[in-house]
Order: C-alpha cells, then sequence, then structure tokens
C-alpha cells in the first residue's frame, strides 16, 4: 500500500517537476516565474513581509516501516490557524446564542449558515435522522471554508491544496458514510447489500466491484478538492506571472484586472468547495440510510 | 447576492452533483485499479499482467456503477414525475 501512497504523492508534485524541466529548459530566463509557481506548494519556512520564518523541523519517524517526517510545514501551520479559527467563532457565535434569544451579530452570521446546512443540505439527502450528524456536517463545512480562504489572505497559504490534508479529510467522510450505514442499516443487512442481491456464484466478482465503490466516492472527494483549490491558485500565480514573463510594467494592467477577477471566483470556489464537499458526504450518508428506510417501507 | 438566488442556486448543485460526481467515480475507479494493479506487478514482478487485469476490472466496475446509478435516479425520476402529475 505505501508505494501506492507514494505513486500519488509523486503525481501531486508533478507539478514541481514540470516547473523544474521548465526551470532546466529556459534556465535564467523566467527564474521568478518558476519561483511564484513554488509558493502554491507546501514548504518548510513561512513567508512573512520582508523575509521568511524558518520552521521546526524533526527527524523522521519510523513506523511499521514506514519513515513519516512529522515536520510542521506551512500547511500544517495554516491547518491549525484555520482549526483555531474555526473553534473561536464557534464558541463565540454558541455562547452569544445561548446568552440572548435573539440572535446578534457573529451569532447571528454563523446561525444562518447552521441553518442553510440543516434545511438545504441534511434534511433533503438524509433525512430527519440525518440531523443527528449535523455536528460532524457543519465541523467538515466551516474547517473546508476556512481552510480554503486562508489561501486568499496575502502571506497565507491553503491547507486544502495538498492532497495529504483532502486525503485525511476523505478518510473521516469514509468512516462516517460507513458507520451511519451500518448504524441504520445493522451490520448483517450492511453486509448483505455488499452482494448486490445477485445469485451467490457471482459474488466473488460482486463484492469486489461493490467494495470498490465504496472507496472511489471519498476518492473522488479528496481529489476534486485538492483540484480546485491547486487549480485556481496556479491560475492566479500564471496570470502575475505574465508580468514577469514580458518584463514590462505596460503590460501589467491586464494580468492584474484579470488576477483580480480570479480571486472574486476564488471567493466564491472556496464557499462552493465547501459547500460540495459536505453536501455529498451527506449525500453519500444518506444513500446508505435510505435503503434501509426503503426497504422498511416495502415490507 | 439574496438569500433566495443562495438557495436557489444550492439547490441546483444538490440536484445536479450526483451526476457530476458519477463521472468523477467512474474515472477514479479505473485511476485506483491501474495504481493497485501496478503495485501489485511491481511487488510480484508480473510486469504487466496484473495492471492490465487492474485497468479491466476498473473499467467494468466503474460502467456497472455507473448504470446501476443512473437507472436508479431515472427511476426515482420517473416515479416522483408521475406522483407530481
Amino acid at each position: 500500500m505505501s508505494s501506492i501512497i507514494d505513486t500519488i504523492k509523486t503525481s501531486s508534485h508533478t507539478i514541481s517537476g514540470i516547473t523544474d524541466t521548465v526551470a532546466a529548459h529556459t534556465e535564467h530566463k523566467e527564474n521568478i516565474f518558476v519561483e511564484l509557481l513554488h509558493h502554491t506548494q507546501d514548504s518548510p519556512y513561512l513567508e512573512v513581509p520582508f523575509g521568511h520564518i524558518n520552521l521546526p523541523h524533526f527527524p523522521p519517524v519510523n513506523i511499521f516501516g514506514i519513515e513519516i517526517d512529522f515536520s510542521i510545514t506551512k500547511h500544517v501551520f495554516f491547518l491549525w490557524v484555520s482549526a483555531i479559527i474555526v473553534l473561536f467563532i464557534a464558541v463565540a457565535a454558541a455562547r452569544k446564542n445561548t446568552k440572548s434569544k435573539i440572535p446578534k451579530g457573529i451569532g447571528n452570521f454563523i446561525e444562518v449558515f447552521v441553518v442553510f446546512i440543516r434545511d438545504e443540505i441534511v434534511i433533503p439527502n438524509m433525512g430527519k435522522e440525518g440531523v443527528r450528524y449535523m455536528p460532524y456536517l457543519l465541523t467538515t463545512f466551516f474547517f473546508i471554508l476556512i481552510m480554503n480562504l486562508t489561501g486568499l489572505v496575502p502571506y497565507g497559504s491553503t491547507s486544502t491544496s495538498n492532497v495529504s490534508v483532502t486525503a485525511a479529510l476523505a478518510i473521516i467522510a469514509f468512516v462516517m458514510i460507513q458507520s451511519s450505514a451500518i448504524r441504520q442499516q445493522g451490520i448483517g443487512h450492511y453486509l448483505a447489500h455488499l452482494t448486490g442481491g445477485v445469485h451467490w456464484i457471482l459474488w466473488p466478482i460482486m463484492i469486489p466491484i461493490e467494495v470498490l465503490g465504496l472507496f472511489t466516492k471519498p476518492f473522488a472527494l479528496c481529489i476534486r478538492l485538492f483540484a480546485n483549490m491547486t487549480g485556481g491558485h496556479i491560475v492566479i500565480v500564471s496570470l502575475i506571472g505574465l508580468i514577469f514573463i514580458f518584463k514590462t510594467i505596460w503590460v501589467a494592467p491586464i494580468p492584474i484586472a484579470f488576477a483580480v477577477g480570479i480571486n472574486i471566483l476564488e471567493l466564491f470556489v472556496a464557499l462552493l468547495q465547501a459547500y460540495i464537499f459536505t453536501m455529498l458526504t451527506s449525500l453519500f450518508m444518506g444513500l446508505g440510510m435510505q435503503v434501509s428506510s426503503s426497504k422498511e417501507n416495502s415490507h | 447576492m439574496k438569500l433566495e438566488d443562495l438557495n436557489s442556486l444550492a439547490k441546483a448543485y444538490r440536484e445536479a452533483m450526483p451526476y457530476l460526481a458519477i463521472g468523477v467515480q467512474m474515472a477514479a475507479m479505473v485511476i485506483i485499479m491501474f495504481l493497485v494493479g501496478k503495485w501489485a506487478d511491481e511487488k510480484f514482478s508480473t510486469q504487466p499482467w496484473l495492471m492490465i487485469a487492474g485497468i479491466i476490472f476498473g473499467i467494468s466496475a466503474g460502467f456497472y456503477h455507473f448504470f446501476k446509478f443512473v437507472t436508479a435516479e431515472s427511476k426515482k425520476s420517473n416515479t416522483s414525475s408521475k406522483n407530481e402529475n
């Protein structure tokens, strides 16, 4: 399995490979552009005005024969920052809403999102039983939203443009999808569903196909979020890089105008991707839960 | 943007997203099985047979899930439109 993870990791680093080849071919010509493109990737230092802050580096730890580097990088740092921001916002909103009956300020603002997720995502997809899973879905939504938005702040970085982060989110989603299905259907019914309802002779073919279907849903979630967030940043960096390629200030207004436009689009995409991740997770959870309820109705 | 606009946009995405997602899932199945086959090939040094078997399995699984989803969805939309009429 480790080499599969390696393959995925290497493919996520293809961008850096491409930039290296570009650098090798054009040498000193587009060095600034290549350097700009490196800003979209993970790095062991933080970018601050007038320089860098180096983050602590730990020696790799060996767990079950796999070497894991637990050093803090830019993306890990912003992951923690987003977690702290989510915690502060949620606690502040909860305190404010319990104090007064009429929500005001930040409490009101967060309540709009909470009600939106309940009425537009959870109840249509999962029915009334889905409200039980609201805390998880709300956490996912706000966490992804804040992580996406930290990349649009100057000197910030988007943790979700790292495939490891989105993979971890997808693994949590996978556990939630399967556990909600097992909880609703019971373990026997859940296993029976994996056979696809065909004759037992076909089981050796059907079971791997159904099991593969379980894994691809979170995989697609992971890749979708990663690709959307990385893609947007590369577009912005490429537009800004045009100025450095043409090496004249007179070309600047056009890329800047387009970059501002893309930045506004990125704001929308940050919200949209958080919504889509939450919505698809609840949809998949709902699919597992509805199988049982529809069968109960038919009996 | 008004809240009603946002709600209708969210509704549109909610209805279209399963169809948009199924294409990605079909591709993901082929890619996952390709990677698994490639890894197994390297482990048992049987290049390239397990990779080819993996791809064929991935494609068939992708098509199976695709058609299963589409037939289930069309049945669901047919019954809902009948109920509306």
